[in-house]
């Protein structure tokens, strides 16, 4: 599998990146390359030039505040697992990012990469709609921000346009202590047939605060289980109301894609157990 | 138009480098086609199965899945480095002594892999090391005795590391 001709740059600063993505339309963005290079040999992607970003020292940086965390794009997956701070705000970036794929593949692949590729059976997807995360992008013309809500329009594909780059992942909000990634995987690939973050707050008398909680691999994109936030709300984590909220959770998910290996009606189930597993992590001992 | 060609200066097994390829040059391909190092094998090449593990600036990587232009400016390692002159790298000694091959295809990545693993991670237990060696398929499924070797190879790296003396008075005193 040999990929067509391609040419290469390598850009020293976000800004020669976006100038180089401004002057042609079939360039492509390379970072950690673990999606694109792959595509590029099964001929599935075929751009004219590869912007090389990975050396820009820019998206490499981690940002780790108490109330808002900043992780440039090209921070790569191994990465995310030795940052001692990152690691005690929010442990569920590590329990996603630990079973991803595999030692090598964590050691190329990066948090932006798995944003943009929007796979939808990607582990930190999960993660993003539990935490509300905020893309933040530049392009040669200017800036923005897409919030999560916005971000997946369909499988493989971003609200990321063209000429635009992912320069890094903001996840804004207070964030919960109580937290929780759980995945069932596919036995070959290691995809998620299920993935699910779960993050919450108990009150002191116990109730469930600011539940967010989402569902990746299962469905034909992954969501947010809104119904089973808004549902745990003020209630107590037991049994009882872990087992209707991972069954109104799972009927939160579209799941259309009948691929016979693996039919919906097995995969939403597989949504609710998960469900149930990640949230049964949560709730006092 | 873009210059498809691409310069790139890199360190292979500790020998500074300099290579003119296409820029769709793959690493597997720069080091097996261009350098001659045959050692790193390519199995997949679709980055499953690790076979191609070679080390870039210390990490294990898939060489398969990286564009030689990436490397640009990096240390690579391949399986051909491993050894010391004619000093056996621990893994090596460690795969030949617990026979961790089969047909040997794998064994260029399977020792890559393991030799990463046993400079970042000192867990012996089999769930530790076959979680590492998740990056690796061995068509033969000959995992346990790889297991075995990765477990064999922490204890001759520890050996190593022990000072003579040291292992003599533990030696006494037991």
């Amino acid at each position: 599998m040999i990929a067509a001709e391609i040419g290469y740059e390598r850009a020293k600063t976000i800004e020669e990146a976006l100038s180089l993505l401004s002057q042609d339309v079939d360039a492509k963005l390379l970072s950690g390359g673990h999606s694109l290079v792959p595509l590029m040999k099964l001929r599935l992607a075929q751009p004219s030039t590869l912007i090389d970003v990975s050396k820009i020292p820019e998206l490499r940086t981690l940002d780790v505040e108490s109330e808002r965390i900043t992780i440039g794009a090209g921070v790569r997956y191994f990465e995310l697992l030795g940052d001692t701070r990152l690691e005690e705000l929010m442990p569920v970036i590590a329990q996603a990012t630990s079973v991803i794929a595999d030692p090598q593949v964590r050691h190329r692949g990066t948090i932006g990469g798995a944003a943009v590729h929007a796979d939808p059976t990607s582990d930190l997807a999960a993660v993003f709609l539990a935490l509300e995360a905020r893309f933040h992008i530049r392009s040669a013309a200017g800036r923005r921000i897409v919030p999560i809500e916005d971000w997946y329009l369909a499988p493989l594909t971003s609200a990321l346009e063209r000429d635009e780059m992912l320069v890094a992942v903001e996840f804004p909000r207070p964030i919960p202590r109580r937290q929780a990634y759980v995945k069932f995987s596919h036995p070959a690939s290691g995809y998620a047939l299920a993935g699910v973050a779960a993050i919450m707050d108990l009150t002191q008398h116990g109730l469930v605060q600011g539940a967010g909680i989402a569902v990746t691999g299962a469905a034909t994109m992954p969501f947010r289980a809104s119904t089973a936030e808004a549902w745990l709300q003020g209630r107590p984590l037991n049994a009882e109301s872990v087992a209707m909220a991972a069954q109104v959770g799972a009927d939160d998910g579209t799941y259309d894609a009948d691929d016979g290996q693996y039919p919906a009606v097995y995969r939403k189930n597989l949504a609710r157990v998960m469900l149930a597993r990640a949230l049964e992590k949560l709730a006092p001992q | 138009m873009n210059d498809s060609k691409v310069t790139i200066n890199l360190s292979v097994n500790g020998q500074d480098t300099t290579v003119r390829v296409p820029s769709r040059t793959l690493l597997s391909e720069l080091l097996r086609d261009t350098l001659g190092l045959t050692g790193t094998h390519v199995g997949c090449d679709t980055s499953q199965c690790g076979v191609c593990t070679v080390w870039m600036d210390g990490l294990a990587v898939k060489s398969c899945t990286i564009l030689a232009a990436q490397a640009d400016q990096s240390a690579v390692v391949t399986v051909e480095g491993l050894a010391r002159g004619i000093t056996l790298h621990p893994v090596q000694r460690a795969f030949q002594a617990e026979h961790g091959l089969q047909c040997g295809f794998c064994t260029p990545g399977a020792m890559m892999l393991a030799a990463w693993y046993i400079q970042h991670h000192h867990e012996t237990s089999e769930t530790a090391i076959r979680e590492a060696l998740d990056g690796l398929i061995c068509r033969c499924t000959g995992y346990e005795n790889i297991v075995r070797s990765v477990q064999r190879a922490l204890a001759f790296q520890q050996e190593d590391e022990t000072p003579v003396a040291a292992g003599r008075e533990e030696e006494v005193s037991s």
